[in-house]
């Protein structure tokens, strides 16, 4: 019988607030964690959790990683370390840029005073790799530790890539995520550039009048544990994840493939992987960019694969209220996910008033929205697509 | 401004240092001049970012290997005087 990943701890950082209860709590009561066109954590202190020393041997998008893993850590009662030997614990983090603020600050000393001056702390700072190796300073981690980057499904794939290793037999738990900093004015030119992001800085996935994203920060961290050996040290499981699906639209750098046959394939991979059928699904958290083409094609997509099912189930985008964080969205949205399906309760997608009818009947999520139970604890689906034609999807189930 | 233009002596380049270490995290009461840097938790890309700061903020060209060798924050005080021409 097949090895299975439980989720045993969950922990973020969003422009909604400290923790996933905040991210939770913020985004079923309708709040908007985006000002002035940015999803900023406003109320993150890195002080509360790390010493000054610590944390200025990290960028910010390491803090932000640090931070949420020790909430899933202490909520998956790690006390005394990790439940296995430490070699049998992995840690993968996603990240679709990494330390761009270090980079822009070091790059400025370089061309401002002399390649003397910059800090020696800057590659430790900005490389990609550092929050999981942070991660599993802190938490006494041995086994195989990486940094994934696939753009804006990174979280998402750290997510797969620990169950992987769960399943196969690999690891016997994992700490997996995303984190991302990555709203400098640099990051802002950057996106508004490629045509992204809103010019009018409002993200309104499946709106009629939607214009792009904004850019958003934050961190999103899952403690996974095989099934039995939770079970053995009663563990309080939050949730499984299920099945998953990843395939990769081999199109275009940027613009997703218009047809979605892709992005089908991989949320049909994830059904059959998590043995289960359209008709169990009963929440999906969309990658919901609120761009033209983005949300066109996930929705085409989800046609596809979920038939006419798909116009019963439904559908939010948690971007509408953090903004798009980048690496991290893809393991904030599963959290988002898991948190719905635990209390039952689907957030809406903020500021949505206009459905957009181009993108065929969909039961879009206005105001939180209550799921009603089910034996076994409710089912969703989750997905995160990246530039680069990265199409993720996550089945999760959460336990009440 | 030029590195000739600092005025520090050796109490003057005493206190930049000591508040340099504690800048970078080191708890102020286990900072004395016998205290190795080992002891107090200080590596080599704390003890880089010191000389680049003497070297920034007073002028004194202090580089990283010069002070590969030292071991206590006597050492270091020894180093700098040195490459600031006190005798």
């Amino acid at each position: 019988m097949r090895r299975r990943v439980v989720v045993t701890g969950i922990g973020a950082v969003t422009p909604l607030g400290v923790g996933a209860e905040a991210l939770h709590h913020g985004a079923v009561a309708g709040k908007n964690g985006v000002t002035g066109g940015i999803g900023r954590c406003a109320d993150f202190d890195a002080s509360a959790l790390l010493s000054r020393r610590e944390a200025r041997r990290m960028d910010r998008f390491c803090q932000l990683a640090v931070v949420a893993a020790d909430e899933a850590v202490r909520q998956a009662g790690w006390v005394d370390g990790p439940p296995a030997p430490a070699q049998r614990v992995h840690c993968i983090i996603g990240t679709a840029i990494g330390g761009l603020g270090t980079l822009e600050a070091q790059l400025n000393t370089f061309r401002t005073e002399g390649p003397g001056s910059v800090s020696p702390l800057t590659v430790p700072l900005l490389m990609a790799n550092a929050a999981p190796a942070h991660v599993s300073m802190r938490f006494g981690l041995a086994g195989e530790t990486a940094a994934l980057s696939t753009a804006c499904s990174s979280g998402a794939q750290a997510i797969i890539a620990g169950a992987r290793v769960i399943r196969s037999g690999e690891a016997d738990a994992a700490i997996v995520g995303g984190a991302e900093a990555a709203t400098t004015d640099f990051t802002t030119a950057m996106f508004a550039s490629s045509g992204a992001l809103s010019p009018t800085g409002t993200s309104v996935p499946f709106d009629r009048t939607r214009d792009g994203f904004i850019l958003g920060e934050g961190a999103g961290m899952l403690v996974l544990e095989e099934a039995d050996i939770a079970q053995a040290r009663g563990a309080h499981v939050l949730g499984e994840i299920l099945g998953y699906g990843v395939t990769s639209d081999h199109h275009h750098v940027t613009a997703p493939e218009p047809s979605g046959a892709a992005a089908a394939s991989a949320v049909r991979a994830a059904l059959a992987d998590s043995g289960i059928t359209a008709s169990d699904i009963a929440y999906i958290n969309a990658h919901g960019t609120g761009t033209r083409l983005n949300d066109a094609a996930e929705s085409t997509a989800l046609r596809l694969a979920l038939g006419e099912a798909l116009a019963g189930i439904p559908i939010s985008s948690t971007k509408s209220c953090t903004g798009h964080l980048l690496g991290a969205a893809g393991a904030v949205e599963a959290i988002a996910t898991l948190q719905a399906l635990r209390y039952r309760s689907a957030p809406p997608t903020h500021g949505l008033s206009e459905p957009d009818e181009a993108l065929g009947p969909l039961t879009h999520v206005r105001t939180a929205l209550a799921l009603a139970p089910t034996d076994g604890g409710c089912i969703g689906l989750t997905n995160s697509m990246g530039f680069g034609g990265h199409n993720v999807t996550i089945v999760i189930r959460g336990r009440a | 401004m030029s590195a000739d233009s600092y005025v520090h002596d050796r109490n003057s380049v005493h206190e930049f240092v000591i508040n340099q270490i504690e800048s970078i995290g080191v708890e102020a009461d286990s900072i004395s001049l016998d205290a190795t840097l080992d002891t107090l938790g200080l590596d080599s890309l704390d003890v880089v970012e010191l000389s680049q700061s003497v070297t920034k903020n007073l002028g004194i060209n202090v580089g990283p290997k010069d002070l590969a060798d030292a071991e206590t924050i006597s050492d270091v005080l020894a180093v700098i005087h040195k490459r600031a021409g006190f005798v």
